[in-house]
């Protein structure tokens, strides 16, 4: 059985598993945590494999050991091929997945209502979401993505926040405008090359509306408005912030650690390989995006007193990097974005585990009202500030890595004006300090603001098995990046040269 | 027979058209508009029976003896129809007809 | 000018029984017409007035024309009898047509089979279920006519028993009034279009699509001609509720009984482009196949932007009104315009005799048999709902989901794929609409179609977080749908998802060789 279709397939057979016989909610529970966990041993193993193979072969994404194709669909033209496979960059975000899935799946362990519909809800996404990474068929690329909307709806809008309806409303409404975006430029691919087929894609993209450098733009902006919506970038990401308050804490972490690195994972498959000369021209726009992004999302998470909005904003901003990175086209632009994907993944899901662990006990969220939280739980703060200096970008953690690994491939980017952009980046770095410090100073130093119900205590067993192993990976890669870098490194080479010959 | 050719039973048709227009359009009565239709429905037989003549092939008549037949069976259905909601609505005004909206 | 009478005498001289058309091929026409005598006789012979078995004998009836639309080989001669230019009356029963019929007797069994459902002491009148065989019979000729009698008789057939069922529950106020505005709004476009008819034929000389087109190929653009294709085309949308003559729809839908509606989104909007592919679509002129883009000299584009800027309106006018509706019924009437709005889309962009023409017709084709299942699937709610709350309000479905967990899932189900959302069959018919759109360069009309899906979740994810998000609500105003609903809706919902994601490019393909087969070769 192929590694990959088992990965994918695996947390459906959950899901189903949960119908029949998830009816005591400590077993429902547990067969969602199970079935995660045992998803994360399988990424582990590709990674593995990955890693194991001929580094070269495996940067050209459809030929790696991993790969499979079936016919699945024939229709007189329309053809589609079941086919998955794996390369530098998406096996890495496997990993982030495979990471993510038991620790969302064991934060969600607190929720009382219906945990059955719940955890299957969970194991149709995760099935969607490991699909997303791993499809190398375009067809089967939109069903995966399209199947990540319905359960996000249901588990936002079943098991959130006060506004959690209308909170999953706009989600949904907002994706799937970018999904159809992006559906509408397949099509015109598919039409054009006749085939679903992503590396076929990537080697004729050339012919693309050859010669028609409008068209080639105009299907390069559908395909990118609808990732960026994903990522999310200026101005396309104010689903964000409601989404991410209004989720429970579990779909706060995936919805962050994974669903927002889908975005940038289209960017990197589809958009930009299948458009290069139109990412060339289109340069000043992303580089104004992104960094607009990065400024605005720290401007906006400086002036919350909510703690989770906060962490929502402060996505908005970190993502900016990514885009930063990825558009500069550099290897270090890319290797840092890529890096920057899988950091914000850790880091920020580390950020919503700690604030759901405070809300748990005192089911509120407003900064103003904690304090002095150093001097009572003084475990809880040392595991804060892992998490929250990482988001800063501290040395010794992954994001420095990745910020760094940005800002040097974007400043010695050839695109015009590629160092003003990341001059004006940088102020987010600056800004970034500032609402992560202030933050830090209104909760967890000083005096303690409030008397609380009950007494607070620090973070349970679970709660640290949750947020231990997103620390020390984060330590991992902040103070050995090669040990991810080395594996990326071909798919980036491989990537760049894509736009040799545009940038000039 | 003499002066009398083609157009001139283009133009009666079209003018019976525009009055059947008129009739529907401008009238806020159920009957009065079916009596339009009648009148829209009339000229198209004009129309076909005038090009029967000018083409010399036997379908434009067959088909305005047709049309004459459904005309005749569309009254019945559209009478019997307005002739119920009547019943409900007490008025032949169209501008009475609002149970549903929006 | 020949008088009329030598003229008759002529045709008359050409009558001959070798000369009678056989019925074989079309068995299923001639089976419906017998069928609603039969009904009528059964009706005579027992006396009374209702009786609960029609319903039975309807679906019997049903279920026969249908396995003789299967068994009827399509061949692409017309059937007639030859008086006047080529054959008054005639049609042509091909591939495409049977494909057709299959949809409509589809469409009329489920109609009898919720009717029966719905508890209505209506369903057991006779002569609604002969209204329903006419209006079948109708229909399975609209889809083979082949010339302009025909057409516009069973046109009318097809409008006028549509009238009869939207009316039919007589003590009810809207249904009278749905009926009322049906016909009146009916009886204008019939009008108006039989005038443009009548332009038609005054230009070209024949009745018989074929003739027409040749005709018009070798002439030139007229104000006549512009004039009959403005107004053809006003009848064609009206039937199939499209701008700017669908202000129908809304009202008619939401008055009549809902199987009524969804015949009439169904059935009736089917047999307004089985004949509309005919006329706007096949095959160049050497064809022996009809076209009406060749009606108008240069009148590929003059029709093409007709359709265009029709399907564009038709699709906006559907999704954003209904937005705003809480009558579920209603918000289906929307939905039907603006499906009617992807169907023009698609055959706004055909190129007539070329292969992407094809396509573009096998994915309505395709599309019709996704669209049969997700309007029954979704009008069955609406009749469950009518029969036991009393009402088709959505609120009426408030916490729905945690008393009939299976129920509320299938209707979820069932919207999804009305919005167009992998993995159901919905989407893959949206898919094979909007495919031909954006191959032949279509983008603005291609993305304001795919906005317009986006913008369709609105108002199809309401009632799905009625039923999952909000508490329950009064016991008496709730739907209670029992073993059966609950069968016959995961029977029709069921397909949905899978032929969302395993075997619906047979169905593609079987779409496909019937247009492949169809009248042009």
């Amino acid at each position: 059985m192929n590694l990959l279709v088992l990965i994918t397939f695996l947390p459906l057979v959950g899901a189903a598993l949960l119908l029949f016989a998830g009816r005591q909610a400590q077993t429902a529970r547990w067969i969602g945590l199970g079935f995660s966990a045992a998803t994360t041993v399988l990424a582990f193993m590709a990674w593995n494999q990955f890693a194991a193979g001929p580094q070269g072969h495996g940067a050209v994404f459809g030929s790696s050991p991993l790969a499979i194709s079936v016919p699945w669909i024939e229709a007189g033209k329309f053809k589609v091929n079941f086919a998955m496979d794996v390369d530098g960059i998406s096996v890495f975000m496997v990993l982030l997945t495979g990471i993510l899935a038991p620790i969302a799946a064991a934060a969600g362990f607190g929720i009382e209502r219906n945990p059955r519909g719940f955890y299957a809800l969970y194991l149709l996404l995760l099935s969607g979401m490991y699909g997303t990474f791993v499809a190398e068929d375009l067809f089967l690329f939109y069903v995966f993505w399209e199947v990540m909307l319905l359960p996000m709806y249901f588990l936002i809008g079943i098991w959130g926040g006060p506004k959690r309806e209308f909170a999953a409303i706009k989600f949904f409404l907002y994706t799937l405008a970018g999904s159809v975006l992006m559906l509408g430029a397949f099509l015109a691919i598919y039409f054009k090359l006749g085939t679903f087929d992503i590396s076929e894609i990537l080697v004729r993209q050339a012919d693309i509306y050859k010669g028609e450098p409008a068209t080639r733009l105009t299907l390069f902006a559908a395909l990118f408005i609808g990732f960026a919506i994903k990522v999310p970038l200026f101005p396309f990401h104010t689903w964000l912030p409601l989404a991410h308050v209004e989720a429970p804490t579990p779909i706060s972490v995936i919805l962050a650690g994974v669903l927002l690195k889908m975005g940038g994972y289209g960017l990197m498959r589809m958009a930009y390989p299948w458009f290069p000369d139109a990412v060339v021209t289109a340069w000043p726009w992303l580089a104004t995006l992104a960094v607009v992004s990065i400024i605005y999302g720290a401007f906006v998470a400086m002036a919350q007193t909510d703690w989770k909005k906060l962490v929502a904003y402060s996505s908005v901003s970190h993502m900016g990097y990514v885009i930063l990175g990825l558009s500069a086209l550099t290897n270090e632009g890319v290797t840092g974005a890529v890096l920057q994907m899988f950091s914000h993944g850790l880091l920020s899901g580390m950020m919503f585990l700690l604030v759901g662990v405070m809300y748990d006990q005192v089911h509120h969220r407003e900064m103003a009202r904690f304090g002095g939280l150093a001097s009572k739980l003084p475990k809880y703060t040392f595991i804060a500030m892992v998490g929250f200096f990482g988001s800063l970008g501290l040395p010794g953690l992954s994001g420095f890595v990745s910020e760094m690994m940005v800002f040097f491939g974007a400043f010695g980017s050839k695109l015009p004006d590629a160092k003003l952009y990341t001059i004006i980046g940088t102020i987010g770095v600056v800004m970034g300090a500032v609402y992560i410090l202030v933050m830090i100073q209104k909760i967890f130093l000083g005096k303690p603001k409030e008397k609380h119900e009950h007494e607070l205590h620090e973070p349970s067993v679970r709660e640290w098995l949750m947020l231990a192993p997103l620390g020390v990976l984060s330590l991992v890669i902040g103070v050995w990046p090669r040990v991810a870098v080395d594996i990326i490194d071909p798919s980036v080479r491989a990537f760049t040269a894509l736009f040799a010959s545009h940038v000039k | 027979m003499s002066g009398l050719g083609l157009n001139h039973f283009l133009v009666l048709a079209a003018l019976l058209f525009a009055t059947g227009v008129l009739c529907v359009t401008l009238r806020r009565n159920a009957i009065g508009l079916l009596i339009g239709v009648e009148l829209m429905l009339n000229a198209a037989n004009v129309n076909l029976v005038a090009f029967h003549r000018w083409h010399g092939n036997v379908d434009g008549a067959v088909f305005a003896v047709f049309v004459i037949m459904l005309a005749a069976a569309e009254a019945a259905v559209a009478l019997s129809i307005v002739l119920h909601v009547f019943h409900h609505a007490a008025s032949i005004s169209t501008d009475d007809y609002t149970e549903m909206k929006g | 000018m020949t008088p009329l009478l030598p003229l008759l005498a002529q045709e008359a001289g050409k009558l001959s029984w070798d000369r009678m058309p056989s019925p074989g091929r079309i068995a299923p026409e001639l089976f419906l017409c017998l069928w609603a005598v039969v009904i009528l006789v059964v009706d005579l012979v027992r006396g009374k007035g209702s009786w609960k078995h029609f319903t039975t004998l309807s679906l019997v009836g049903c279920a026969i024309a249908f396995a003789l639309a299967v068994f009827t080989a399509p061949g692409n001669d017309a059937v007639g009898y030859g008086v006047g230019s080529g054959g008054v009356g005639a049609l042509t029963p091909d591939a495409i047509s049977r494909f057709f019929k299959l949809i409509f007797l589809a469409t009329g069994f489920l109609t009898v089979l919720f009717m029966r459902r719905s508890a209505d002491a209506y369903a057991r009148e006779p002569e609604l279920h002969v209204i329903l065989f006419g209006a079948l019979a109708g229909a399975c000729y609209l889809a083979g006519a082949s010339e302009l009698i025909g057409f516009y008789l069973a046109f009318e057939m097809v409008s006028y028993t549509g009238f009869l069922l939207a009316g039919y529950r007589v003590d009810d106020p809207k249904s009278a009034e749905a009926g009322g505005k049906f016909v009146m709004f009916g009886a204008v476009s019939s009008a108006v279009m039989l005038f443009g008819l009548s332009l038609v034929y005054g230009a070209t000389g024949s009745m018989q699509f074929a003739d027409i087109a040749k005709a018009l190929a070798s002439q030139d653009a007229s104000p006549a001609l512009l004039v009959a294709s403005v107004f053809v085309f006003a009848g064609f949308a009206f039937k199939a509720a499209a701008f700017p003559m669908q202000f129908w729809c809304p009202d008619v839908y939401e008055g009549a009984p809902a199987p009524v509606a969804m015949f009439l989104a169904v059935a009736s909007k089917a047999a307004v482009f089985s004949a509309a592919i005919r006329v706007l679509m096949l095959g160049p002129v050497t064809d022996t196949a009809p076209t009406l883009t060749q009606l108008l000299p240069h009148g590929a584009t003059v029709t093409q932007t007709i359709l265009i800027f029709a399907s564009a309106a038709t699709m906006c006018w559907g999704n954003f009104a209904a937005l705003r509706q809480t009558n579920l019924q209603r918000m289906l009437a929307y939905s039907s315009i603006a499906h009617a709005g992807y169907l023009l889309m698609t055959a706004a962009v055909v190129v007539p005799g070329a292969q992407s023409g094809r396509d573009a017709v096998s994915a309505m084709l395709f599309s019709f048999v996704i669209y049969l299942v997700m309007s029954a699937a979704a009008f069955y709610v609406v009749t469950v709902m009518r029969r036991d709350a009393g009402t088709a309000e959505v609120g009426a479905l408030r916490g729905f989901a945690a008393k009939h967990p299976l129920f509320a899932a299938c209707f979820a189900l069932v919207l999804f794929s009305l919005t167009g959302l992998p993995p159901t069959a919905g989407f893959i018919a949206k898919l094979q609409l909007f495919q031909p759109v954006v191959g032949e360069g279509h983008f603005v009309l291609a993305a304001i179609g795919l906005l317009n899906g986006a913008v369709s979740l609105y108002f199809y994810a309401k009632p799905i977080g009625l039923m999952y998000l909000a508490s329950e609500g009064p016991p008496e105003r709730t739907p209670a749908p029992n073993g059966t609903d609950r069968t016959i809706l995961a029977v029709l919902s069921a397909p949905l998802l899978v032929l969302g994601l395993l075997w619906w490019d047979s169905i593609l393909e079987f779409a496909q060789t019937a247009v492949a087969a169809g009248r042009n070769p």
